[in-house]
C-alpha cells in the first residue's frame, strides 16, 4: 500500500482553479488547511469522494486518494454590474 | 436507478469533454498572445535599430526604457508610448501561463470522470433534478437573511452542460424592489458575481458542481454593501416611484407624467388621449369615445335627433324653419336621412299653407273664406 496519496484542492484563492498535492497518507484536512492558513471556521469546507459523493468532512477526516476538496469562503461579496 | 448511473456517466463526459476543448481555447489564446508580444517586440528592437543607425538621438533616449515603443496616430502623429508587450516579464508570464494550460491539457486528457460523476451524484443529493435535456438542477437557499432584513427563499437553477445559474425569490413581491430578486441578483434571475465569476465558471467547467453550490449559497448569503443593485434600505423601502393612482412603487422609466392629475401613473392606471396626445389617469378617459373626458366634453355634442353623443366633426347641419324662423340643428349621420325626410315634408306642408293662405284670408279684400257662411257663425 503507498505511503502517498494525491488529492485535488480547489484553491480558494486562485479563482477557483484546481491544484493537485501529493500528501503523506494519513494527513488530515484540519492538518492540510492549518499548512495553507485556512480557518475552516470561514468557509464551507466539502470532499467529494469517488463513490460517495461530497460530504463535509470533520476535522481528523484523513484524506483518500482522488479527493477533491472545497475551501469557499463563507463571506462572498456580489456585486450590481 | 440504471437510468440515472447513465444520465449521470453521460453528463460527466459531457462535462470532460467541454473542459477539454475550454482548455484547448485557452491554449489558443495564449498561443495568439505570445504571436502579438513576439511581434511588438520585433517591431520595437526594429526602431531601436533604425534610431541607431540614424543617430536620432532624441528617438533613442525615449525608447530606452523598457516597454516604450513608437505609435503613429492619425491625430498626434508619431509619439511614444508603453507597451507591455514588449517587456521580458510580459513574455514570461505568458510563457508560465502555456505550461500551466498544457500541463491542465495533459492532466484532463487522462483525467477519470469518477470525480465529475462523485460531484453529480452529491448534487443530485441536494437538488432537484429538472430536466434531463438540456441537464438542470435546481435547489433552494432557505431563510436567506442579510444583516436582519428578510430576504427570502431563494430558488436556484443551474445548467449543468453551459455556465447558466438563474436565481429566483419566491418569497416577496419583488415589484417594490425594482424586480431585484436579491441585492445581487438582477430582474432576469442573473447573479452578479463581483470578482467570483472566474472562480464560479472554473467550478462548473472542470465539473466541481458541489463547490459551485457552494459559492452560489455564500454569495446569497453576503451583502456586499459598496455595490449592491438594490439597497437594504431600499429593500424595505421599496424602490422608485409610487403611481399616484395605485399607490404601487415602480422604477422611474415606468412612470408617465400627467398634467391630468399632476402625479405619475403608472402602465395600469394611465390611458393615452390620441386627440389631445396626452395621458390621464384611467378614471378620466372615456371609453366609447377613446378620448379623455376633456376632450369629450370640449368636442363631442349631443345630436338633436336621438340624444346620443358625437364628435362635432361626425354631425351634420340641418337647416330647418323654427317657428318660421330659419335654424340649424346638428344631427348624426343616422339621423339625417330621416330629419331631412321630416324636412322635406315640413316644406310641402308650408307650401301647401302658402298656396291655401289666400282662400283662408281672403275676407281682407272681399273674398269669401273657407270658414265664412254658417259655421262662421
Amino acid at each position: 500500500m503507498s505511503n502517498k496519496v494525491t488529492i485535488t484542492y480547489l484553491n480558494r484563492d486562485g479563482g477557483g482553479f484546481a491544484e493537485r498535492h501529493t500528501l503523506d497518507a494519513g494527513t488530515t484536512v484540519a492538518q492540510f488547511l492549518e499548512v495553507r492558513g485556512v480557518n475552516a471556521d470561514n468557509c464551507t469546507v466539502r470532499i467529494v469522494r469517488t463513490g460517495q459523493g461530497g460530504f463535509t468532512p470533520t476535522a481528523d477526516e484523513v484524506f483518500q486518494e482522488g479527493d477533491r476538496l472545497s475551501c469557499v469562503p463563507l463571506k462572498i461579496e456580489g456585486a450590481s454590474a | 436507478m440504471a437510468s440515472t448511473a447513465s444520465f449521470v456517466r453521460e453528463v460527466a463526459l459531457r462535462v470532460l469533454e467541454r473542459h477539454s476543448l475550454s482548455l484547448q481555447a485557452e491554449k489558443q489564446r495564449i498561443l495568439e498572445e505570445i504571436r502579438l508580444a513576439k511581434r511588438s517586440r520585433r517591431r520595437r528592437e526594429r526602431l531601436l535599430q533604425l534610431a541607431r543607425e540614424k543617430g536620432f538621438q532624441f528617438c533613442l533616449g525615449r525608447l530606452s526604457s523598457p516597454g516604450m515603443t513608437l505609435e503613429r496616430s492619425p491625430y498626434y502623429g508619431v509619439s511614444t508610448h508603453y507597451d507591455q508587450r514588449t517587456t521580458p516579464e510580459h513574455e514570461a508570464s505568458l510563457n508560465e501561463m502555456l505550461r500551466a494550460i498544457r500541463r491542465e491539457i495533459r492532466q484532463a486528457r487522462n483525467a477519470s470522470p469518477d470525480p465529475v460523476e462523485a460531484n453529480l451524484r452529491g448534487l443530485l443529493d441536494e437538488a432537484e433534478l429538472v430536466s434531463k435535456k438540456p441537464p438542470e438542477v435546481r435547489w433552494v437557499v432557505e431563510n436567506v437573511e442579510l444583516q436582519d432584513v428578510w430576504i427570502g427563499d431563494l430558488e436556484v437553477n443551474l445548467t449543468l452542460d453551459d455556465f447558466r445559474v438563474h436565481v429566483w425569490n419566491h418569497s416577496v413581491d419583488t415589484d417594490d424592489k425594482g424586480g431585484y430578486q436579491h441585492p445581487h441578483v438582477n430582474g432576469e434571475g442573473n447573479i452578479c458575481w463581483g470578482d467570483n465569476e472566474t472562480a464560479a465558471q472554473a467550478y462548473h467547467h472542470s465539473g466541481d458542481f458541489l463547490a459551485l453550490k457552494d459559492l452560489i449559497h455564500n454569495l446569497l448569503r453576503t451583502y456586499n454593501g459598496h455595490s449592491p443593485y438594490i439597497t437594504l434600505d431600499d429593500w424595505i423601502n421599496g424602490v422608485g416611484t409610487a403611481c399616484y393612482e395605485c399607490g404601487e412603487r415602480y422604477p422611474d422609466d415606468d412612470l408617465v407624467w400627467t398634467e391630468d392629475i399632476e402625479g405619475y401613473l403608472c402602465e395600469s392606471c394611465r390611458s393615452y388621449c390620441d386627440r389631445c396626445q396626452k395621458y390621464v389617469c384611467y378614471r378620466h378617459y372615456d371609453r366609447d369615445f377613446a378620448a379623455c373626458q376633456n376632450c369629450v366634453e370640449e368636442h363631442a355634442i349631443t345630436c338633436g335627433g336621438c340624444g346620443d353623443k358625437f364628435w362635432e366633426n361626425d354631425l351634420e347641419t340641418l337647416e330647418v324653419a323654427w317657428f318660421d324662423q330659419p335654424s340649424a340643428i346638428l344631427v348624426c349621420k343616422d339621423c339625417f336621412p330621416e330629419f331631412q325626410k321630416q324636412e322635406d315634408r315640413n316644406e310641402d306642408l308650408h307650401d301647401t299653407a302658402r298656396l291655401l293662405a289666400p282662400a283662408v284670408d281672403g275676407s281682407a279684400n272681399g273674398q269669401r273664406t273657407l270658414f265664412d257662411g254658417h259655421l262662421a257663425a
